[in-house]
């Protein structure tokens, strides 16, 4: 049975987070340490989310060099229409901005 | 905490997140392993392992449901062949003594009855049936050991209630076993909807 889409006051700050910048992959550090969520509550949302198909993970090769690459996450088509769904999207300025890669 | 064993410790708790995790979340294992090398605070780094072990247990958890629904379903499959196979052996049964034939039609019947309710409403109802079955098999036995002695397949009789008190308790025990996994695994998921951890 597909479990229902997530709905939570983090699951609305991490939406928001992505739909700053939806073509941009980000990386589970940055969204915690920007969104000020613990790790042990952000991956099981990413999770949660990728399994629902909203979200796309994928390994990127490190912004610094010499580093190994790191797994990034970011919306998909379905997850930013989830988002804008929710109202997440028309309110950018509750989520935290962030300084993290630019889109690509 | 010297910053040998600091290392040693966080180095350790590195290595737990890939075991920890199910095969299905190895990916994300090691994207949290591969994160914790961009973290230069130590203690930041370690705040973040032990969320990152924390949510790979959960996951771990979670990779229980699918053995519960797999347990549910062979449960269901198994009352439901004892009963496909007694209402067989009924159906012989009625040609020879009409009466055995009837009581091993009803006892197929509840295990029919039983699959169904574990399908459909859940382990509670399966435990239900379970636990009607096993008054009247003890019932049953009880009642063959005193006064129906000279009743024809008596021997019979006192054998279906045996194996019924075997069966029925496996049953009981199981949905009862099945019930308690499922609501520890449906409150956890709620807990993490909720956001409460």
């Amino acid at each position: 049975m597909p479990r229902p889409p997530l709905s939570s006051k983090q699951t609305d700050a991490v939406l928001g987070a992505f739909m700053l910048h939806p073509q941009a992959w980000r990386h589970g550090y940055d969204l915690s340490r920007d969104l000020g969520l613990k790790s042990g509550t952000l991956y099981p949302l990413l999770m949660r989310l990728s399994d629902q198909g909203l979200l796309e993970a994928e390994w990127r090769p490190s912004v610094r060099p010499g580093r190994p690459p790191r797994h990034a996450y970011r919306l998909t088509a379905a997850g930013a229409a989830y988002a804008r769904s929710r109202g997440v999207a028309d309110v950018p300025g509750n989520y935290p901005s962030f300084n993290d890669e630019v889109p690509t | 905490m010297s910053d040998g064993f600091g290392r040693r410790l966080l180095a350790m708790l590195e290595r737990q997140l890939v075991r920890v995790a199910p095969p299905s979340r190895s990916q994300w294992a090691e994207g949290m392993r591969r994160e914790l090398e961009e973290i230069e605070n130590p203690g930041e780094a370690f705040r973040f392992v032990l969320g990152c072990l924390w949510a790979c247990s959960l996951e771990r958890l979670r990779s229980v449901e699918l053995v519960l629904r797999l347990a549910k379903r062979t449960m269901v499959a198994a009352t439901g062949l004892i009963a496909a196979l007694g209402l067989m052996v009924a159906i012989h049964m009625a040609q020879v003594y009409a009466p055995s034939g009837l009581l091993i039609g009803t006892i197929s019947i509840a295990f029919g009855a039983a699959s169904l309710l574990l399908a459909r409403r859940g382990p509670n109802a399966a435990a239900a049936v379970a636990v009607a079955m096993l008054v009247l098999s003890a019932a049953g036995l009880a009642a063959g050991l005193t006064q129906f002695r000279e009743v024809q397949h008596a021997t019979l009789y006192r054998a279906l209630a045996l194996e019924g008190l075997a069966m029925w308790s496996l049953l009981l025990a199981a949905s009862l076993a099945l019930s308690w996994a499922t609501r520890s695994a449906w409150l956890r998921n709620l807990a993490l909807e909720r956001g409460w951890m």
